[in-house]
């Protein structure tokens, strides 16, 4: 393959990586935006989504009942761990917060590898058939599915935080909870229905991904935290530019993983994210010193 | 007195233990508790109070054991040379990679750290030259100071106890000093803090590396005492065990950082053992993340103290602020400024909240001496302007000069260190200080002692003396009698009285007073008055914005009238009240009204 | 005249302020009800308390309901609505989902259709606004701001409508407009219990007023009689009515 085949094939699987973390990424955005929480366990409804579908095959379920059982019951899991382990402590410090989300991680973490065990799993690919190429880069048809399904998610993400009221009004919480207040919305269910969603997408993210790579009980960490790179990047606050940033940040660790040293490469990653965290702050300081300057308000 | 007790009952058992171990239980879950311990200190001072959580010290834990094992190993270096190169080594690289994150807010630092974690953990796999990869590094030199080679389990162990028990008196120390104090100010409010001349990021950024430098100095002992080096105690995994270690035990205490880790690795070699047993499986018993997992869920929710918090009630071993008396000194004179000139000068201030303009082409001067008041409306824009002058906001637009120095873009605590001082509309006060360590954050920033020094304890004397400063300032305001209460406690009025008394001490040129009378009685507002002419009469420029408005008549030699954001009319008292505008503004137009 | 809302002895804190401490006011139904008085009188934080905002001791009976304790979401349900200090809008959403959203308690109730009338009508009521129903709330100009959050307060269809300092920082012409909205809120029989600082504007526009101070009510009446009370100049500028 010449250089610029490989660059296009890096590039193709970057992007195929990054919808990935844009799903979990989303989802963690979803969760801070409306919660103010930091979702350490996020990655862990992704490992749950996929070591469920795997299950639910391998006991006999149809293809798509198994993915869509799966994905439903990892959106389940994240609001009712939002019910169970956050709404209770809602007014205690971020800190706390995020040290609770450590603890729902572990104890996740801990269930999945008592039910389903160190072993690696994998699911076959919805479609089988030969890679496709288009333009200088193959994929496979999995690749397809990956990018394809993230594609109708979004969308779907898309109507509904713009068009439907009950989007609207989640929309509301994350921009101002008191005023969401006054005007009748139920902010705490919003809360857990921002779980849910974020479970959901970190299912859906698992599913996708394991025809392409095995799963595993601890595969959770490291996707949610790719996934937070995307997020942070972009200041946890939009979800449009947090999918275009975990895109980019796919390409990146699959172009320096393929011209470098795929040895490397969750160095490359995470290496970009100190990278990036250290931009935000240089770039804060010339800001001001207060970032919210709505609270500095009279 | 009994907490004395207990810490000799805990050093002598600390002391008979390799004696009392034998057979079946070997002294090395004993040397790892005290390893991690060292580890957990640094962390519980990290987290527990510089109240930043940090997912990445098995990396610095990593870092200092693979620079101490590398230089003996390969450079030749003495061990004792070798730890301390792995001590400053991590804190080194922790400062790089802190100092600009901390300028971000919370959970930055977290992820921060994690990723860092990680990084070092791959780079370390890979550079397999000088790591030796995965499978490690074996035959490191045992420690040796000269001739005599430190070897075996027992020389270890009381190495390592012996330097847990140091670092617990470093920190203990540290947490008691001046560097303490300011820490724990800036958990509390960090504007506040910031205004008091206290520079967050600075701060947690050195807490950092001080973490890092225990977290370096246990990774060199481990090379040591075992002999070899491989990356799998090092993964992030490990950054994770630590933290709940730490919280277990009470992430603000520091007996809580030993008494977490004690517990949690007994509890998991507790693990590793019957519950293969229990469940009849051969499978290792990481069963063990699930039971960490609910533990820490459970500590977080019912006993967030921690361990030792719960204990030490129990125990009673809360020993209460000792009461030794402090005799005031009288703050100083008298300080001699040029009346009349120019102290502070703003020009065409303007500040755009999105498509609102709260202040628009604000332009004044204050001349040294003069008691200057700005009076209007709510919602025009007077706290804002202040926030500007004192560096909390950036302006949009403008100029704010002091003396002869443009200060519009610097920190709030550059400003402070320039003789600028604050209120606010609430009083920032440290709930949970006494008023008298409230004052004395005033003097923080007069004081000399260093992070270094705190630690070793030589600030006590310049404490003593500021104690007795901060007594003094206090007596001045009427407020000795209660000067061990707890700041929180205090009733509002009183509360803003030792706002004041703060900003006092740090003895600014120029007093910014932020709504000053609001919430006080007509007695408290009268006090008030008094004092704010002393303050006047003892040097320092006042300016103050109010919504009492004849307060402001009696006091204010000069009056600024804001509507909208900017002035619309400046002078004495008298004029400015009969001014048409003025009380049109106040009370309302009489053409809207028609 | 029935009344629609009546508090009693209410005190209510603002923080460690102790800001409202004895209140007693009514209000009846089509009548607009001004509370005017110097900052830190604490106007703000009796809204808030009716508003659910903070906690409050006494008693608050709304419709004839003891409402005392009820989370804001569910007073905005009872019929009274809040227009708050400082706007409150969500900056970051088009002024008309500003007001859809104000209408959030009448979806599943209500049709769409209904509600969007109502988002009619008020961009109608509110002449400016119309023409920037998909502009950002949080770029418009404040006077424009306010006339949101004015709207999207009627979107809730209250029986009383709360206003906590309308006129706060506008320039003058903008006030005249927003004076010219609640006349004809007024006309049309709106209930409206109405903070404000401006007391000239407050009493130009209200039925009846209340003065406070120190977190009491010092002087009551019709509007039109306070206007002319030398009392009310006084508690603005100076010369306290009440020795605390």
């Amino acid at each position: 393959m010449s250089l610029s085949q490989q660059i296009a094939q890096f590039i193709a699987s970057g992007i195929i990586n990054g919808t990935i973390y844009a799903l979990l990424g989303l989802g963690l955005v979803a969760i801070h935006s409306v919660t103010r929480v930091v979702n350490v366990a996020q990655g862990e409804f992704a490992a749950f989504g996929a070591l469920l579908a795997v299950s639910l095959m391998a006991a006999g379920l149809p293809l798509p009942v198994s993915l869509v059982a799966a994905v439903a019951a990892a959106a389940l899991l994240g609001g009712g761990i939002h019910r169970a382990a956050i709404r209770p402590v809602r007014n205690a410090t971020p800190l706390v917060l995020l040290i609770i989300t450590i603890a729902v991680h572990l104890a996740l973490k801990g269930v999945l590898l008592l039910l389903w065990g160190t072993d690696p799993y994998t699911l076959r690919p919805f479609t089988v058939g030969p890679p496709i190429r288009i333009l200088s880069a193959v994929l496979t048809r999995q690749s397809l599915w990956v990018i394809s399904v993230t594609a109708v998610a979004l969308i779907v993400l898309y109507l509904f935080f713009t068009k439907t009221i009950r989007g609207k009004s989640l929309r509301a919480c994350a921009v101002n909870p008191t005023a969401a207040r006054l005007v009748g919305i139920r902010v705490e269910w919003m809360g857990t229905l921002a779980w849910t969603i974020a479970g959901g997408l970190g299912g859906l993210a698992g599913v996708l991904i394991t025809p392409l790579t095995l799963a595993t009980y601890d595969m959770g960490l490291i996707l949610g935290l790719k996934g937070f790179v995307g997020a942070v990047v972009v200041g946890m606050a939009s979800y449009p530019w947090t999918v275009v940033a975990c895109i980019l940040f796919g390409i990146v660790e699959s172009l320096g993983t393929g011209l470098i040293s795929s040895n490397y490469r969750d160095a490359i990653a995470f290496g970009a994210l100190i990278v990036v965290l250290l931009w935000r702050a240089i770039a804060t300081l010339r800001v001001g010193w207060i970032v919210s300057e709505e609270v500095a308000q009279e | 007195m009994t907490q004395r007790l207990w810490l000799l009952g805990f050093i002598v058992v600390l002391i008979i233990t390799p004696a009392l171990v034998t057979g079946r239980v070997s002294l090395s879950i004993f040397i790892f508790v005290g390893l991690f311990s060292l580890i957990v200190i640094g962390l519980t001072l990290l987290a527990g109070h510089a109240g930043q959580v940090s997912l990445g010290q098995a990396a610095f834990y990593g870092i200092g054991a693979y620079i101490s094992a590398i230089t003996t190993l390969r450079l030749g270096l003495p061990p004792v040379l070798g730890v301390m190169l792995a001590v400053t080594g991590a804190a080194f690289i922790a400062y790089l990679i802190g100092a600009p994150i901390f300028f971000l807010r919370g959970h930055f630092l977290v992820l921060g750290t994690l990723g860092l974690n990680i990084v070092v953990d791959v780079v370390i796999r890979n550079v397999q030259g000088l790591t030796g990869g995965p499978t490690g590094l074996t035959g490191i030199p045992p420690l040796s100071v000269g001739r005599t080679i430190i070897a075996g389990d027992r020389a270890y162990y009381y190495l390592i106890w012996t330097l847990v028990l140091v670092a617990l008196w470093l920190g203990r120390n540290l947490i008691h000093s001046r560097i303490g104090r300011a820490l724990a100010a800036i958990r509390a409010s960090e504007v506040a803090a910031a205004t008091l001349g206290i520079n967050p990021a600075f701060y947690k950024a050195r807490m950092l590396a001080l973490s890092a430098a225990f977290a370096g100095l246990a990774g060199a002992l481990y090379v040591h005492y075992l002999g070899f080096v491989s990356p799998s105690p090092f993964a992030f995994n490990f950054s994770i065990d630590l933290l709940v270690m730490s919280v277990l035990g009470g992430i603000a205490y520091l007996p809580g950082a030993v008494l977490g880790t004690a517990v949690l690795t007994v509890l998991r070699e507790v693990l590793r053992t019957i519950m293969p047993r229990l469940l009849g499986t051969g499978a290792s018993a990481e069963y063990e993340i699930v039971v960490f997992g609910l533990l820490l869920a459970l500590v977080v929710v019912l006993a967030p103290g921690g361990i030792w918090h719960w204990l030490a009630a129990v125990l009673r071993l809360d020993a209460g602020e000792s009461l030794s008396a402090v005799s005031p000194l009288p703050p100083p004179g008298r300080r001699v400024g040029e009346s009349g000139a120019t102290l502070l000068r703003v020009e065409k201030l303007q500040k755009r909240f999105g498509g609102i303009l709260a202040v628009r082409g604000l332009s004044f001067e204050v001349k040294q001496g003069e008691i200057y008041a700005i009076i209007g409306p709510n919602g025009a824009g007077k706290t804002t302007a202040f926030n500007l002058i004192s560096g909390v906001l950036r302006p949009t637009s403008g100029e704010i000069v002091l003396r002869d120095r443009i200060i519009t873009h610097l920190h709030p605590y550059d400003i402070a260190g320039l003789g600028v001082a604050r209120t606010f509309q609430t009083p920032q006060v440290f709930s949970d200080f006494t008023v008298l360590n409230n004052v004395m954050m005033g003097l923080h920033r007069s004081l000399r002692t260093g992070f270094l020094g705190a630690m070793f304890g030589l600030g006590r004397r310049e404490d003593a003396r500021a104690a007795s400063e901060a007594a003094g300032y206090l007596e001045r305001v009427g407020m000795l009698d209660r000067a061990m209460d707890r700041a929180g406690a205090l009733p509002f009025g009183a509360q803003r009285l030792l706002e004041l008394s703060r900003a006092l001490a740090t003895q600014p040129a120029l007093l910014l007073l932020d709504e000053p009378a609001s919430g006080l009685s007509t007695t408290e507002r009268r006090e008030l008055v008094h004092l704010i002419r002393q303050i006047r009469e003892s040097g320092v420029t006042v300016l103050l914005v109010e919504h009492d408005v004849s307060l402001v008549m009696g006091l204010a030699d000069r009056v600024l009238v804001l509507n909208y954001g900017e002035q619309i009319a400046e002078g004495t008292p008298a004029l400015v009240r009969a001014d048409p505008r003025v009380i049109g503004a106040y009370l309302g137009d009489d053409e809207v009204a028609s | 005249m029935t009344v629609l809302l009546q508090v009693e002895h209410l005190a209510a804190s603002y923080g460690p302020v102790q800001a409202v401490r004895d209140v007693s006011l009514t209000v009846a139904d089509n009548e607009v009800v001004a509370i005017i008085g110097p900052n830190g009188a604490g106007k703000t934080t009796l809204l808030s308390a009716l508003a659910g905002l903070v906690a409050a001791a006494g008693t608050i009976t709304f419709a004839g309901r003891h409402i005392d304790g009820i989370a804001p979401e569910n007073v905005v349900r009872l019929g009274m609505s809040l227009v708050p200090e400082r706007r409150q809008l969500f900056g970051s959403m088009s002024v008309r989902d500003n007001l859809l959203l104000g209408a959030y308690h009448r979806f599943g109730s209500e049709t769409g259709d209904a509600i969007e009338h109502d988002i009619h009508a008020v961009l109608e009521l509110f002449g400016v606004l119309n023409g920037r129903a998909g502009h950002r709330a949080g770029t418009l100009s404040g006077g424009m701001q306010q006339m949101l959050a004015i709207g999207r307060g009627l979107m809730a269809r209250p029986r009383l409508l709360l206003m906590d300092e309308p006129l706060l920082g506008l320039a003058p012409l903008v006030i005249k407009e927003i004076m010219r909205t609640l006349r004809e809120l007024r006309s049309r029989g709106q209930s409206i219990l109405i903070v404000e600082q401006n007391a000239k504007a407050a009493l130009a526009i209200a039925d009846r007023a209340y003065v406070m101070e120190g977190g009491r009510v010092v002087l009551a009446g019709k509007a039109a009689e306070l206007a002319e009370d030398p009392r009310v100049k006084a508690a603005y500028l100076g010369g306290h009515l009440e020795e605390r």
